[in-house]
């Protein structure tokens, strides 16, 4: 999991909420929504429960955010919440929770089964398998510098100044092929949305 | 049609992929912040980013859901944090204000009040002296007044001379060596009772 780099700008946006910018709030749920999902997901396995379990865990965490102190990082404050938000819901209906926690960093899901296959999912509601194939197929397609760049980047969370140094080329560049590289891939996952 | 971003659009999204980072300039991160909830394009693409690498890193569910819609209605009922925030911003700095004008107030009485006595002993009325009326039969003496017995030694008359007033047969007794002093501790011990009392309060408001 992403660490020095990720808590930066984690960090800028949990003082903008504290500052009562709600919108910065918005853009921690867009970050982190999709870790949080797959978090509960291991204790809950009703995909409504999951999607109530979800909602209220960045609905606590924006109720505590006004007492967060930056001495954890974002993530791990939220996971905690997610964590126990999922326990919670479990033994109030009587169920018991896993005795283990689930390390963020085990959220590896290989199951092929998708439920999105019905053609009335809604809409917000992407087929993870596709968007997978889609995404993998799109970074290999990538320019070698490009994809080297942003590889070094999201795997092994370097900063733009390690990666200038590992690829000998200014920090401008990196910037800037990180940028590119994103851009294709997100002009992949719109064609698949539309 | 090939539709083609401006330069500043392509700067601005550049700028996010460097927020997504921890990369971006203090300056890039304030205009971000202040884009965004205009620019639908421009949160879009911060989603985009998210679930991109989401997808490198394995870290979806089944289910790849947009929940930021329905959470941020529900943010919308809550209250903002810090700066629109009545209690933090008011109240309590009013309520220390407030305490500290009174405990200032205070100080100031106290002090004037031992200053005037300083000037004029002889309407000092405390505890150290004892109003004695000869012609009662009952004798009131410092010890019940809570003052450490007075002594032929530490007894003095006052200013108040038995000629110049026969008519009065009223004696100050004070106790001559620790008037000064006990006067002055006096004042000094109310004045630290009020101290701390209020550093006790300032700690509350604190920590509410």
């Amino acid at each position: 999991m992403k660490s020095d780099q990720t808590k930066v700008s984690d960090d800028q946006l949990v003082a903008r909420v504290q500052k009562g910018d709600k919108g910065a709030f918005d853009l921690l749920v867009l970050k982190h929504q999709y870790k949080v999902h797959a978090i509960i997901s291991r204790y809950i396995k009703d995909f409504d429960e999951v999607n109530d379990i979800v909602q209220e865990t960045f609905l606590k965490a924006y109720r505590a955010l006004e007492n967060f102190r930056s001495e954890s990082a974002f993530y791990t404050w939220l996971y905690r919440i997610a964590v126990n938000t999922a326990k919670n819901y479990l033994v109030a209906r009587n169920r018991r929770p896993p005795s283990f926690d689930i390390d963020i960093a085990d959220t590896d899901y290989s199951e092929l089964s998708s439920q999105l296959q019905n053609l009335d999912s809604p809409e917000n509601i992407l087929a993870k398998n596709e968007l997978e194939l889609v995404i993998n197929s799109a970074i290999k397609k990538l320019p070698g510098d490009l994809r080297t760049a942003l590889m070094l980047r999201e795997f092994e969370d370097l900063s733009y100044e390690q990666i200038s140094d590992i690829m000998e080329c200014p920090v401008g560049t990196v910037r800037s092929r990180i940028f590119r590289a994103r851009e294709a891939l997100e002009e992949k996952i719109k064609e698949m949305e539309s | 049609m090939v539709v083609t971003m401006s330069t500043n659009e392509t700067q601005l999204k550049e700028a996010l992929s460097a927020f997504i980072d921890g990369e971006a300039t203090d300056i890039e991160v304030r205009r971000l912040l202040k884009e965004i909830p205009l620019d639908h394009t421009l949160r879009n693409s911060w989603r985009y980013h998210q679930l991109s690498s989401a997808v490198i890193n394995k870290e979806l569910s089944t289910e790849v859901i947009d929940f930021s819609a329905d959470i941020s209605s529900a943010i919308k009922l809550e209250k903002n944090h810090g700066a629109l925030n009545l209690s933090n911003y008011f109240i309590k700095p009013l309520g220390r204000f407030a305490i500290a004008a009174s405990v200032a107030t205070v100080a100031i009485l106290g002090m004037q009040q031992y200053k005037h006595t300083v000037e004029h002993p002889s309407s000092f009325v405390s505890a150290n002296k004892i109003q004695l009326n000869l012609a009662s039969s009952i004798i009131r003496t410092s010890a019940e007044f809570g003052i450490p017995p007075i002594s032929a030694r530490n007894v003095s008359i006052s200013n108040f001379s038995q000629k110049k007033s026969k008519s009065s047969n009223k004696i100050l007794l004070e106790s001559r060596s620790n008037s000064e002093n006990l006067t002055r501790e006096q004042v000094q011990r109310y004045l630290n009772g009020l101290l701390a009392r209020y550093n006790e309060t300032e700690e509350k408001l604190i920590t509410q």
